[in-house]
């Protein structure tokens, strides 16, 4: 990397964080620390949209439109759906009832056993998710760019660290929204780049018929398969409810909205989200079935993740890779001149020749993928340990070796600002949690502001220092991230269906749903120790006993009058 | 529930036939008019590169 780029790196990073400590440090009340209160719709939207996108999502979905075209973009369908629901139902009883945490709500609604069990149960999961969300890009940026996988995860975990301790939730907000301004810059940047080295060879509409012949344009699939993952159905219904449950009662994302300054501007915050999520989504995937067509081109590596392959050439694996290199590149040049081709049948609207050379090229793709297959197979045999999907490492390899001298240095900076704008919405929201709903509710109830505010910076470096101890030692956990991925599973349903009771069953009360959810969390628990249930179903199961076994106890309650009002 | 939780539920009852209300109404159907839109033009997208 050039020294320009470390220039741009470092002078972008600091200088938000920066703008964004020097905007709040004199910020000496708990309410504003931690609820804002004080943002217009803009920075409210904007942080609400940082907050959900974390360096994975600028990593690994151009990955993903690179490996299977467009598909992906139906997983946010549900989502506009959930945050009209949200902007509805929840946002005006959260205002009326000037909350600091989605947690407190539940006290009001039912009582404070319900609330502290939600509360705990969001303090495991999120807890756990912060470590990854620093983990997680560090190991592939320090696997592409050989950085000290510690040092990267010091990077980010420190400077969210000293300005979401600061400056609260108005420091996060502020810096949210000049992240976001860093990362859409970075990439269109990437888009205009891309499309440029394209034209040497086709213009952007035969790039995408290009894409089109080797069926990287299906947007949407109409199946009904429950083991095709992305699908109209699967992103209607499911996208719908996992958007209700993360927006609608995930305190990361609650204290985002509630920091606009009145319910007219975090309505619209939200809605802005609604309406820009998926076309943001849509041209990351866009980003990435363009690097597609480029490495049409251009010779991509056969594996991507080039530090395996290099590690499984030390043990005696170079002969085998050598030989699958000489193949790739034969099938490389043969594929180049038919995509050529068909590019020109396309143009000339030759659409016999056309058909012949579409067959061509997915004969050809498929000889691709099974060199990468067996590519995989060596590294299998090799012993060597791949920690991130091979296609995380598509976008990255692309920004290092053909973007121009400063342009590297702002799209490391986008990636490391996703990195800490996500990391920063969990620590405020956990630092929240944990001093409202539990510091201030049980431990300690009656004390000055000061006091309070003091403790919330303190817990929330607790929080900070947690999630750098989580990141630094998660190498040693294998699987790590799907690991967290079943854990937030086994909580996330529970936590749904409290808030679908307390929203939506007006005559169900507290106990009835407090020892619902407590059997409906041991039901999903004891299903994940003894049985292979997909572990995405918990949040289904979780969400559906909450509800029934509320409704079933509520329904008994009138004979036994201990679960009736 | 709360004696807090009542009042502003009830509250909330008698706004929900206010005008400002019914405009939030018409902005949450004008999202939704969006997402109709844009599967269409996916498949469109869809069919035109099949």
């Amino acid at each position: 990397m050039s020294s320009l780029d470390w220039t741009v790196l470092f002078s972008t990073l600091l200088g938000i964080v920066g703008y964004g400590t020097w905007k709040t440090y004199k910020n000496k009340n708990i309410q504003t620390f931690i609820g804002g209160k004080e943002e217009n719709w803009t920075t409210v939207g904007l942080s609400v949209m940082a907050t959900q996108a974390s360096a994975i999502t600028f990593l690994s979905t151009p990955g993903l439109g690179y490996d299977s075209g467009l598909g992906f973009v139906q997983f946010y369908f549900g989502l506009p759906i959930a945050l009209v629901v949200i902007c509805a139902v929840f946002l005006p009883i959260y205002y009326k009832l000037n909350v600091l945490t989605a947690y407190e709500f539940l006290e009001s609604r039912f009582n404070p056993q319900t609330r502290t069990l939600t509360a705990v149960l969001f303090l495991i999961q999120r807890g756990l998710a912060a470590g990854i969300t620093i983990y997680a890009p560090s190991i592939i940026l320090s696997t592409a760019l050989g950085w000290n996988i510690n040092l990267t995860n010091m990077l980010v975990g420190v400077l969210v660290i000293v300005y979401t301790v600061s400056g609260g939730t108005r420091a996060v907000s502020i810096t949210h929204k000049w992240q976001m301004a860093v990362i859409f810059l970075g990439m269109f940047a990437a888009f205009f780049v891309l499309v440029g080295k394209i034209r040497e060879h086709a213009g952007l509409m035969g790039a995408f018929d290009l894409a089109g012949a080797m069926s990287h344009m299906e947007v949407l699939s109409f199946k009904i398969d429950p083991t095709d993952k992305y699908t109209i159905w699967s992103g209607l219904t499911g996208g719908f409810f996992l958007a209700l449950s993360y927006f609608g009662t995930d305190q990361s994302q609650v204290q985002r909205y509630l920091s606009g300054k009145s319910l007219k501007q975090s309505r619209m915050g939200l809605l802005f989200n609604g309406v820009l999520k998926i076309p943001m989504q849509f041209f990351i995937l866009i980003i990435g079935v363009l690097l597609f067509v480029f490495y049409q081109f251009e010779k991509p590596p056969v594996y991507f993740d080039q530090n395996s392959v290099e590690q499984a050439k030390l043990k005696g694996f170079a002969p085998e890779f050598a030989a699958i290199e000489q193949s790739h590149a034969r099938v490389f040049e043969k594929k180049k001149e038919q995509a050529l081709q068909y590019i020109d049948a396309v143009r000339l609207s030759k659409n016999s020749e056309a058909r012949i050379l579409r067959a061509g090229l997915r004969a050809s793709e498929a000889e691709v993928e099974t060199l990468r297959d067996k590519t995989k197979e060596l590294l299998g045999r090799a012993e060597v340990e791949v920690r991130s999907k091979e296609t995380d490492y598509v976008f990255i390899s692309f920004v290092m070796k053909y973007l121009p001298q400063g342009l590297i240095g702002l799209l490391l900076a986008v990636i490391l600002s996703a990195a800490m704008s996500s990391t920063a919405g969990e620590l405020n929201a956990l630092g929240s949690t944990a001093t409202v709903d539990i510091y201030k509710r049980w431990i300690k109830p009656e004390a000055s502001e000061a006091h309070y505010l003091a403790a919330s910076k303190w817990i929330t470096v607790l929080w900070g220092g947690l999630a750098l101890a989580f990141a630094t030692f998660a190498y040693m956990v294998e699987n790590l991230i799907e690991a967290v991925n079943i854990l937030g599973s086994l909580f996330y349903g529970t936590i749904l269906g409290i808030f679908l009771v307390a929203f939506f069953f007006k005559r169900i009360n507290g106990r009835a749903t407090f020892w619902a959810a407590a059997f409906s969390e041991l039901v999903v628990v004891v299903l994940f120790m003894t049985t292979d249930v997909g572990y995405l179903w918990f949040n289904a199961v979780g969400c559906s006993l909450v509800i029934a076994g509320a409704v079933f106890l509520s329904a008994m309650g009138d004979r036994f009058n201990y679960f009736s009002d | 529930m709360s004696e807090e939780y009542k009042t502003v539920k009830r509250e909330m009852n008698n706004e929900s036939s206010s005008l400002s209300e019914k405009g939030w109404g018409l902005v949450y159907a004008l999202v939704l008019v969006f997402l109709v839109v844009l599967i269409f033009i996916f498949y469109f997208i869809t069919e035109a590169y099949r």
